[in-house]
């Protein structure tokens, strides 16, 4: 008896712990209620599918953001990853492991020199990662004039296009790297003093923590994430435009991530936040495509989304 | 009667601060506000200027009933309060700092800055002090920022000032200037309300004094005919045998030693040797060092000179990494700003400074780590509702003991205690006595900082008092008495 009780009291906490995530569920239902389509299998697969790319980006800008920075630069690192993953392609001929690996190990490279900037440099994130918004981008365009970079690889986009056991392969790296990154977050030294770093930097210094480290990883993390969300951009389109890939994607990520409950001061925020944040945007994206809603009101919409959520969650807060 | 407040009460993170305060000021006279680190003076003076909004409780200002206001609403209704460190905005000019947020106007639109500078000229040659009111005020030293200060609240035509340690940075001959001005200010009715430590300064310059004892009002009583010791008594107040345990004696064999540690213009040329289960004080004024030589012996701050060693080897740390795994503890004077981390839990809180002895592959496990922390928790009785409770919730007694019980569990040999009891009543206080004591019998060492002497005279085996950087005095036990540590303290020893 008392034990079963205890199980529904431990319930209870995970609902109120996990609120974004039973909104999602909420959203989830309303919008299977009023459209026929949308609770098909192939339109929830569709649902995941569009939340790949930031999804992969924003697992990354959640470390980030939990130490109480901004990274900035993540559309930008998608598309100078996305044009060396391309190249990779084009040149050498390498597939989707070479993929990979090219994207991470380029992010990594980009988003340790934001790391270094904010750390050693001693600048501010907010300002670092503007000005590498502009380097990486513009670099990408000066080489490749501007112009849009085309893969010659058609078992590359099977990673963006094709299915394994009816789900589209495309959602499983997003699965395994949500799954590490709840891992790392919750199981490890490193995770624990992520939180210790966004919540009280000087303490976390005076217990122990090597807080320039710990930046320093966050921000090659980010970087790592949006690497491989390149890899998924280019296996579903086949190509990067210099110009116009990855435009607003760093402000997609970070509007999710702190859709998802983590704080921007830092020190809060869970990965099943951050996706229930990245799928919110999701449903509400499909949804609005499935009723006929102009793209350009969709925007509107998100926004509203996230004031109706942030309000709620902020009121709750001082309560 | 300028001011008067009746049944202020005011309490922080469930720490009652202030409880039940009544206090009066009257014109033309100069009201001491004393009392030991803690006892809620510098809240009592916040809520006088609309920073903080008390709990419960009623003001009257200039005659005007009111039960909260705003900083801006409290200059309108004339008070004014003149801090520790300066407020002003450095890039600004003396004129536009004194008029800031009260700038003249011409059409309710662009600010008049002749008049604003013809105003400040005038008010300046009043106070006999020929700054030019174009001056930008980083080119200013402390004594001018502090007329500046004044300048700005004669402009909004304040009578009620609140000085919160005004001479805490000045040089003996600016403070004989300001108290020229206050007595001058006396003369003209304004009421002046004097947070200080300096007990001298109080026989000097003010008529009243009120002395506050943990949160609570002791007395308010006229300054003449009252002696010195009668007022720490006052302050201090309590049977000390009481709540300290008998202390043991410590061992010869040496811990620490510090040699010639210089770090300017923090401290210089600090030399003492802490022995096996010995509990050694050090004290001092505001910017006497304490803090600054605390930081540095824990590795967050490097000495320009001197060495340490550490178990009779020199030591370099270069970091509090290196001082936690030598076996150094260091809980901090303010455990909200860089202690705890409000938003984790209790253990943790415990755990954070004892991860790398606990993981494995650098991961965590919840099992050992659970079971050292609720070792702590026994051990120190921390009340929490369950170890997994968010340590914000819990009461400042409480958070206090987390910070120790970090070091506990992470098994230091050094506890060097930035005022461990600032904020906690005396029930906890005495419980952490006791706790601190056990550690010395297991053989550690400890170094307490303090500023309440009761503490230092009841709990340490020897006293260091520092003065302006320096160690000017070392009391053992059998020899402190708080006149020879206040007066050490302030300079005047030998």
């Amino acid at each position: 008896m008392r034990i079963e009780f205890a199980t529904t009291d431990n319930v209870q906490k995970w609902v109120s712990r996990n609120k974004i995530f039973m909104l999602l569920l909420a959203l989830a239902f309303l919008a299977a209620v009023t459209s026929d389509y949308f609770w098909t299998w192939n339109n929830v697969m569709n649902v995941f599918r569009q939340a790949s790319v930031i999804g992969m980006i924003a697992l990354g800008v959640h470390f980030v953001v939990l130490i109480g920075k901004l990274d900035l630069s993540v559309g930008s690192i998608v598309v100078f990853s996305g044009a060396i993953i391309l190249w990779g392609q084009n040149l050498f001929g390498f597939d989707i492991p070479g993929s990979l690996l090219l994207g991470a190990i380029s992010g990594a490279l980009l988003g340790s020199l934001n790391g270094v900037l904010v750390t050693y440099g001693r600048v501010p994130s907010f300002i670092a990662t503007l000005g590498t918004m502009f380097i990486y981008r513009y670099f990408m365009m000066w080489v490749a004039d501007a112009g849009a970079i085309s893969g010659s690889r058609i078992s590359h986009t099977f990673l963006g296009h094709g299915y394994w056991l009816g789900i589209p392969v495309v959602v499983l790296p997003l699965l395994i790297a949500a799954m590490t990154a709840h891992f790392l977050l919750s199981r490890t030294l490193f995770g624990r003093y992520i939180y210790a770093v966004g919540q009280n930097p000087r303490a976390a210094y005076s217990s122990g923590a090597n807080v320039n480290r710990v930046t320093l990883i966050a921000f090659t993390l980010s970087g790592i994430a949006a690497g491989l969300g390149a890899v998924l951009e280019t296996a579903r389109l086949n190509s990067i435009s210099t110009a116009n890939s990855g435009v607003y994607y760093e402000l997609d990520a970070i509007a999710a991530v702190v859709l998802g409950g983590a704080s921007l001061r830092g020190g809060k925020g869970t990965i099943l936040g951050t996706v229930s944040g990245v799928l919110m945007f999701s449903i509400l994206n499909n949804y609005m495509n499935l009723q006929n809603v102009s793209t350009y009101l969709q925007g509107v919409l998100k926004g509203l989304l996230i004031f109706l959520v942030l309000y709620r969650q902020n009121r709750l807060r001082e309560e | 009667m300028l001011l008067q407040m009746r049944g202020i009460s005011k309490s922080f993170y469930g720490v009652q601060v202030l409880d039940g305060i009544d206090f009066d000021l009257r014109p033309g006279e100069v009201h001491a506000l004393v009392g030991e680190n803690g006892a809620g003076k510098s809240t009592l003076a916040k809520l006088m200027s609309g920073v903080y909004r008390p709990d419960d409780g009623y003001m009257i200002v200039n005659g005007k009933p009111v039960s909260a206001y705003t900083p801006i609403e409290a200059q309108r209704m004339g008070i004014s309060m003149i801090y520790q460190e300066s407020c002003l905005v450095p890039e600004m000019s003396v004129a536009e700092n004194v008029f800031l947020g009260s700038e003249p106007r011409w059409l309710g639109l662009f600010s008049n800055a002749m008049k604003m500078k013809r105003e400040t000229k005038s008010i300046l040659r009043s106070l006999g002090m020929p700054l030019h009111p174009n001056t930008k005020v980083k080119n200013l030293s402390m004594s001018e920022h502090h007329i500046v200060a004044i300048a700005k609240a004669l402009s909004l035509k304040a009578n009620i000032f609140v000085m919160d340690e005004p001479t805490a940075s000045l040089s003996d001959a600016e403070r004989i200037r300001l108290f020229a001005m206050i007595r001058r200010f006396k003369e003209e009715g304004v009421g002046i309300v004097y947070i200080t430590h300096r007990l001298n300064e109080i026989f000097d310059i003010c008529d009243r004094v009120t002395v506050l004892r943990d949160g609570k009002k002791v007395v308010t009583t006229s300054v003449t005919g009252l002696a010195e010791n009668q007022l720490v008594k006052l302050m201090v107040g309590r049977e000390l045998a009481q709540i300290f345990p008998p202390l043991s004696k410590p061992t010869d064999k040496e811990l620490l030693r510090v040699e010639n540690l210089t770090r300017k213009p923090w401290f210089e040329n600090i030399d003492f040797r802490l022995n096996e289960g010995e509990i050694l004080g050090i004290t001092g004024l505001i910017g006497s060092g304490t803090e600054g030589l605390a930081k540095t012996i824990f590795g967050e701050v490097q000495p320009e000179s001197g060495k340490v060693y550490w178990n009779r080897e020199p030591i370099l740390l270069k970091s509090p990494r290196q001082a936690i795994a030598s076996g150094f503890g260091y809980v901090n004077r303010d455990r909200i700003e860089s202690g705890l981390f409000m938003d984790m839990n209790v253990y943790h809180n415990l755990t954070i400074a004892s991860l790398k002895k606990i993981h494995r592959y650098h991961l965590l496990k919840d099992q050992p780590e659970q079971d050292k922390a609720l070792d702590a928790i026994i051990q120190l009785d921390i009340k929490a509702r369950d170890p997994e409770q968010e340590i914000k919730f819990l009461s400042g007694g409480n958070q206090q003991k987390v910070m120790l019980g970090k070091w506990l569990v992470a098994e230091s040999d050094l506890y060097i205690l930035d005022e461990p009891t600032r904020g906690i009543d005396v029930a906890s206080k005495s419980e952490l006595y006791v706790l601190l004591h056990e550690l010395v019998r297991e053989g550690k060492g400890m170094i307490v900082i303090s500023s309440d002497m009761s503490e230092l005279i009841g709990l340490c085996n020897r006293i260091l008092v520092m003065h302006e950087g320096r160690i000017v005095d070392e009391i053992a036990h059998e020899e402190a008495s708080q006149e020879r540590i206040l007066q050490s303290a302030a300079g005047m020893h030998r």
